[in-house]
């Protein structure tokens, strides 16, 4: 598989931090594909593709998650649970991605099984540099876990 | 010591009711009456019968070895036993709770360095040397049942001022115990509501606060990368201006964030090695500006009874300011000590730099409060106030000596029980 058919799931309900992210990952040349859910449970739907995902079983499922904790419907450490709950979804990278570096919020991430914590920083030019070290690693350095088992 | 086997005060029996003595009494005999003696002496009686009846209040005299002499309506009431029970019989140590008169006389023998044993001499010890004695202590009813008794000790003396024995006199203490409990219950639960409502706050803070600030800084620089070439010199600036106030304010938002930790953050109190700490912070500090040269003058063997990491948050505190406001100076110096004052162990972070005005240092330890201005010395304001927030949950003090242009120093003391250089007195040596 080559590095860009590498796709992302992207967690976000804010668009202006949606917008900057793709921004971000454009500025750095990741051209992965890359899905936008807005909110937790679009983002289950997405992965198991259930409702309006349903076009998607059997489609592969994303090589990384970037996740916010702060959404709507179902927040990011319930999409967490539920993402290393699933055999299908298990073993796929997680990297939190939120405003917050309450401890709180850092503790119940790893303890859910994220593989790990990037807060943005408000400086746009700082949240380039993090995301980019962020791709390189999770895209490139890091070996993916084995296909899953679609359903 | 001898015992009067008597007790000498009431000429009337006491022990079975009073009510009988009032009226009774006839005052002198033959001869002139002397009306004024008399009417005391009513009035002692009247009183002494006021008290021996009171319901609320029991009222125990014993001789001077202990044993119950006067045992009155109220402590019949309170304890359950009936005088005839208990007069001539057991002391007020009998329906004490033991363990509590052990550990009483374990405080009184240090107290006074000398054993005391943990009977009826730990209840009366110090009413026997004349001390005002007023304590709460657990009494056993005749059931077998206990309640919480406030109990003042008073000495009876003879006209030689001799001890022939002691006056007890108590009162239930559960209601208001109750109350007391209930009051503070109420104060823990508003206040645990209170920090509940702080963290969420906070949180709130920290996660819906930043995401606009992101924008704006994001958007601005996006502007600035993709039309750049079609906006002239003011444009750029007034962006770049954008961008820097949301990055202050995101310095702000963390600031505000650091301190609300402060405040919230257990204490964990332990030994810390102050100089260690400091000398820590002070390469650190050096390695971030390697052009700088500052002559450090750290006391050895500086020890703190703190939380170790709320400490090295004041010390970094402290000494970034020292090195920052020394930037200007000609050989700068900080130096990091302690004193003593009193009984008061004091430390201090001293520098030689631009100093300020202790006149306009109102708000020195004030959040946000900033003596200098941003383009002199950069900074938010919000070190000190972290500072001084550590020291009070310490129950310290922190205060600060400067003049302008001749440098500052900073004093802080943590509370005394906590310091470790505090010499441990054996009471019994």
């Amino acid at each position: 598989m080559d590095q860009f058919s590498k796709s992302i799931l992207l967690v976000e309900d804010n668009e202006d931090d949606a917008k900057l992210t793709l921004r971000a990952f454009k500025r750095n040349s990741m051209l992965n594909p890359v899905d936008i859910a807005r909110d937790g449970v679009e983002a289950l739907d997405f992965l198991f593709a259930r409702n309006v995902y349903m076009e998607r079983a059997g489609k592969p499922l994303p090589t990384l998650i970037l996740l916010d904790l702060k959404l709507p419907k179902l927040d990011g450490l319930g999409v967490l649970k539920a993402i290393r709950g699933d055999e299908r979804t298990k073993l796929i990278p997680v990297v939190v991605l939120t405003s917050s570096k309450e401890e709180q919020d850092l503790i119940k991430s790893y303890s859910l099984g994220a593989n790990s914590y990037v807060r943005k920083p408000v400086d746009f030019a700082e949240f380039i540099e993090a995301v980019k070290l962020l791709g390189i690693y999770w895209l490139t350095t890091n070996q993916s876990p084995p296909e899953p088992i679609t359903s | 010591m001898i015992v009067s086997e008597e007790m000498t005060l009431p000429q009337t029996d006491l022990s079975h009711g009073v009510n009988e003595s009032i009226g009774q009494f006839q005052g002198g005999s033959d001869g002139i009456i002397d009306i004024d003696r008399q009417k005391t002496l009513v009035m002692a009686e009247a009183l002494q019968s006021a008290i021996l009846n009171s319901p609320n209040f029991s009222s125990i005299a014993t001789d001077a070895n202990g044993v119950i002499q006067i045992f009155n309506v109220g402590a019949e009431r309170l304890l359950g036993y009936a005088a005839a029970d208990v007069i001539n019989k057991i002391t007020p140590a009998d329906i004490s709770d033991s363990q509590e008169l052990v550990a009483r006389a374990a405080a009184l023998s240090l107290e006074f360095h000398t054993p005391i044993a943990p009977g009826f001499e730990a209840l009366v010890y110090k009413a026997s040397r004349g001390i005002e004695d007023i304590y709460e202590l657990t009494k056993i009813r005749k059931d077998g049942s206990r309640f919480p008794a406030v109990v003042s000790v008073t000495a009876l003396r003879d006209a030689q001022n001799a001890i022939i024995g002691y006056l007890l006199i108590g009162t239930d203490n559960t209601a208001r115990r109750q109350e007391a409990f209930a009051r503070i219950e109420r104060s823990n639960r508003d206040l645990a509501a209170l920090n509940e409502e702080l963290k969420a706050f906070s949180y709130s803070v920290s996660h819906d606060l930043r995401g606009p600030l992101r924008a704006m800084d994001g958007f601005s620089l996006a502007l600035l990368e993709d039309y750049g070439d079609k906006l002239d010199d003011e444009g750029k600036d007034s962006l770049n201006r954008i961008r820097a106030a949301s990055q202050h304010m995101g310095n702000l938002i963390d600031d505000m964030l650091r301190l609300s930790k402060a405040t919230r953050s257990e204490l964990n109190v332990t030994d810390v090695d102050l100089s260690a700490i400091t000398r820590d912070i002070a390469d650190s500090l050096g390695r971030e500006s390697p052009g700088r040269s500052v002559q450090w003058a750290i006391e050895a063997g500086l020890s703190v009874r703190a939380d170790p990491a709320l400490m090295r948050i004041v010390m970094q505190n402290l000494l970034q300011n020292a090195w920052k406001f020394t930037g200007t100076a000609d050989a700068p110096v900080i130096r990091v000590g302690a004193l003593q004052r009193g009984a008061t162990q004091v430390y201090f972070v001293a520098d030689n730099g631009v100093g300020f005005d202790l006149a306009h240092a109102e708000g020195l330890f004030g959040a946000f409060q900033r003596l200098h201005r941003a383009d002199e010395f950069p900074g938010t304001g919000i070190g000190l106030a972290i500072v001084q927030r550590i020291i009070h949950r310490h129950e310290g003090a922190i205060w600060a000596d400067a003049k302008q242009g001749e440098g500052a120093t900073f004093y802080f003391s943590v509370k005394e029980k906590n310091n470790g250089s505090v010499q441990q007195v054996n009471p019994a040596g």
